[in-house]
């Protein structure tokens, strides 16, 4: 099932199908690892439920429900 | 202490001469930890991304070899999407240092060597330093280092960088890549058929080396669209063919996506390289985890957060002053005073003289450098809270907040250095990618209550309030200064500068014992500083001060600073502020401590009366408009410089200058004016 990063609860994990979004924030995004194919897991929340911090490639990252949006994942 | 010292032991072969090493990696992957145990030096180390901002010199000797080290940014890549990692870029390209050291995070092996790939393609003088080791161990990560080093076809050295280990190695490599001519060919992505094809095609139009780039390198970079590479091209006509070329296969849809598929290729070349290599053996960095799950639990988090600063102004009021180091401190320096005046007169100096040195000179750096415990107590909290890796989670945490008012979350860590001092936290705006966003951080980080200022609040609210009173001054310009940067970035965003919401990519380091070496080392820094302001900047002001007051000879009224005086009179009167106190506001723009400094000057007294003095001359009201006036009125001397160095502009400098005086203005006559409705005045 498809669905944009930002949708993952936390404790799931999805695979990267494709990265979409403005030119320059995608490009930093690719930069950071997250290419389609890429396993990607949420661990939590802020406070006030955002950003959130997710798992990628064995480092914490922190982003924005905004910005996750342009992420589509393939639920796992 | 450096380390090269111990790698001078005898080895046979050595290359003399000298050699620039550079260090480049990611964020916060120990560059300069690795740099500081390399040269002995102290730059900043703190367990958050992007704390250095340009690139700093260093040397260390090794032997006859003497190496020239430059620390450089930490970037994710060399796109230059940013300014940190166009001056990596550049320096590398174009500077072509003699060895790359590629320093990478051991428990973050991808991420980490995508970097050092792309390093490869501009260098094959790399080493690459396999950092925190021990973090890896403890993530249970088992790494076959001879096996990565035939993978990279560079030397790869393992090290604790924190704990010296492996510094020496390091140096070894480094004499080794100098040594030998003869290296394996570096791993290369494969380019997908059509984009090598049209980068052919690009670099066959190209010079040997264009601007002084590598020709291939700088033909994918067109063909890429890299902002700062096609401004080069722009510039110098004989690129200009390349360029356009460039621009027609971009149009060509088989291509437009040309960036991801480099960027995807190079992840999978390091899957391949690291198939084998990375073991997971047992052992997980679990304590870290459930940490962050308390630290920013839904309704712990806020509470902890507040919590955390709290203690941190609590300790710095309560261990930093009236605390037996201080009092005797100030004793010391009263004797110091005492003996200075003997002196003088005992050589038959003439009384105006003497009168210049003790009650100008020294009394003024003896007002300011009695705080000195004050200022080493919060800067070691500060650097404590900047080397766990809780400063990250702030920011991750407030990030809704400075959404709500158009601010990036990543300008959170430049605001909270702010409570520091304002010059660093104005170069930490860097770390910001988006223009607006960065020159908005700059803008407001002057009302952000730095140390200097505390200094004089802490003196007129022990001066002027008793108790609770006083501790609610205290808590009251911190919370306006917090107010006044929300309502003026929210204004500004408004009218100055609408611009595109930019992501906010934080990565959360794990959480870090702090190492007494950093702390300290920090902490010193910041404290020296402080020192040096008292002993440098402050002493010459407050002796320029005493000069106004006293010359002409005769009444104060009547000597330049009178006059002056008398002359910004009318602007005090709305606010309630006498000639004295705007001039001694004056001269705080060369230092903020200097308020404390050039008051005692103006009103004759030395630094124990002027307590006194003030309690005398100023009602409680117009002495909390003036900490409120001084708290905006201007950034000091060395924040001009460094806002203006930062936005390369004087426009915008003068007019942080301006709203702030503005600002103050409206805001000292209107408490000023409410007060005394209140009858408070
Ligand atoms: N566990 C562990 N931590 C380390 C090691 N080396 C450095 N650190 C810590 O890692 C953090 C970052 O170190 P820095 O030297 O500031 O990193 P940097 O690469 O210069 O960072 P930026 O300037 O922000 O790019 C600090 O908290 C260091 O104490 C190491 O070998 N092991
Ligand atoms: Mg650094």
């Amino acid at each position: 099932m498809l669905a944009p990063l930002s949708h993952l609860q936390p404790g799931q994990r999805g695979r990267i199908t494709r990265v979409g979004g403005a030119s320059s924030i995608r490009r930093r995004m690719l930069d950071l690892g997250l290419v389609p194919g890429t396993e990607i897991a949420a661990l939590h929340a802020a406070p006030l439920r955002d950003p959130v911090a997710f798992l990628v490639r064995g480092y914490h990252l922190a982003m924005r429900r905004r910005d996750a949006e342009a992420i589509a994942v393939e639920l796992l | 202490m450096s380390c090269c010292d111990s790698a001078a032991s005898p080895s046979p072969l050595r290359v003399a001469g000298t050699a620039t090493v550079a260090l480049a990696g990611n964020p916060n992957v120990g560059k300069s930890t690795l740099f500081n145990a390399l040269t002995g030096l102290h730059q900043h180390v703190g367990n958050w991304s992007g704390k250095t901002v340009e690139r700093k010199d260093g040397t260390c000797r090794a032997g006859d070899l003497t190496l020239r080290l430059v620390d450089l940014p930490g970037t994710y890549s060399l796109s230059a999407l940013s300014p940190e990692e166009l001056i990596a870029r550049e320096f590398i390209a174009l500077e072509r240092p003699d060895v790359v050291i590629s320093v990478v995070d051991a428990s973050n092996l991808e991420r980490n060597l995508y970097l050092t790939l792309q390093l490869l393609e501009l260098t094959d003088r790399v080493i690459v330093a396999l950092n925190m080791i021990d973090l890896a161990e403890r993530k249970g990560l088992i790494i076959d280092v001879p096996q990565l080093e035939r993978r990279l076809g560079v030397p790869v050295v393992p090290l604790v960088a924190e704990h010296r280990e492996g510094s020496a190695e390091v140096v070894e490599a480094i004499r080794r890549v100098l040594r030998s001519d003869k290296r394996a060919a570096p791993p290369r992505a494969g380019l997908p058929v059509v984009l090598a094809e049209a980068v052919g095609r690009i670099a066959s139009m190209l010079p040997e080396r264009p601007a002084g780039f590598d020709r291939d390198w700088f033909a994918r970079k067109l063909l890429e669209g890299d902002g700062a590479i096609l401004e080069v091209a722009g510039r110098t006509p004989i690129l200009g063919a390349a360029d356009q070329l460039a621009r027609e296969l971009r149009a060509d849809p088989q291509l437009a996506d040309a960036e991801a598929e480099v960027i995807s290729a190079q992840y999978e070349l390091l899957s391949t390289l690291l198939t084998g290599v990375v073991r997971k053996g047992t052992g997980k960095l679990d304590w870290s985890d459930a940490l962050d799950r308390v630290v920013t639990h839904r309704y712990l988090g806020y509470p902890i957060l507040f919590g955390v600063f709290a203690l941190m102004f609590w300790a710095t009021f309560s261990l930093g002053a009236g605390t037996p180091l201080s009092i005797a401190l100030t004793r010391i320096l009263d004797q110091v005073g005492g003996g200075l005046r003997w002196a003088l007169v005992r050589v038959g100096a003439p009384a105006l003289l003497v009168n210049f040195v003790v009650a100008g000179l020294w009394a003024g750096f003896e007002t300011v450098v009695g705080f000195f415990p004050l200022i080493a107590v919060f800067f070691t909290c500060f650097a404590l809270l900047e080397d766990s890796g809780y400063l990250a989670r702030a920011a991750f945490m407030v990030d809704r907040f400075m959404s709500a008012i158009g601010l990036h979350g990543r300008s959170f860590l430049p605001l909270v250095m702010g409570f520091g001092c304002n010059v660093p936290a104005v170069m930490a705006a860097r770390g910001i990618d988006n223009p607006g966003d960065r020159l908005l951080t700059i803008l407001v980080n002057p009302l952000m209550l730095c140390q200097a200022r505390l200094v004089v609040f802490v003196f007129f609210a022990a001066t002027f309030f008793s108790g609770w009173r006083a501790a609610a001054v205290m808590l009251s310009l911190y919370g306006l200064s917090a107010v006044l940067v929300v309502l003026m970035s929210a204004l500004f965003k408004r009218t100055l500068f609408q611009s595109e919401p930019t992501p906010f990519l934080l990565e959360l380091p794990p959480y870090h014992l702090p190492v007494w070496r950093n702390v300290a080392t920090h902490a010193w820094r910041s404290t020296r500083m402080f020192i040096r302001r008292a002993g440098g900047q402050i002493t010459v002001m407050t002796g320029a001060v005493w000069l106004f007051t006293h010359l002409p000879l005769g009444p104060v009224d009547h000597s330049f600073a009178g006059r002056l005086g008398h002359l910004v009179a009318p602007l005090g009167l709305t606010m309630g502020l006498s000639w004295r106190l705007l001039v001694s506001l004056v001269a705080g723009v060369l230092a903020k401590e200097g308020v404390l400094a050039s008051l005692a000057v103006l009103y004759g007294v030395g630094p124990h009366g002027l307590a006194g003095a003030l309690r005398h001359a100023v009602s409680p009201l117009a002495a909390y408009t003036f900490m409120v006036v001084s708290l905006v009125y201007i950034p000091c001397f060395s924040t001009l410089v460094v806002i203006r160095r930062e936005t390369m502009s004087w426009r915008w400098t003068a007019f942080a200058a301006l709203y702030g005086l503005i600002l103050a203005f409206v805001l000292g006559t209107g408490i000023f004016q409410v007060g005394r409705l209140l009858g408070l005045g």
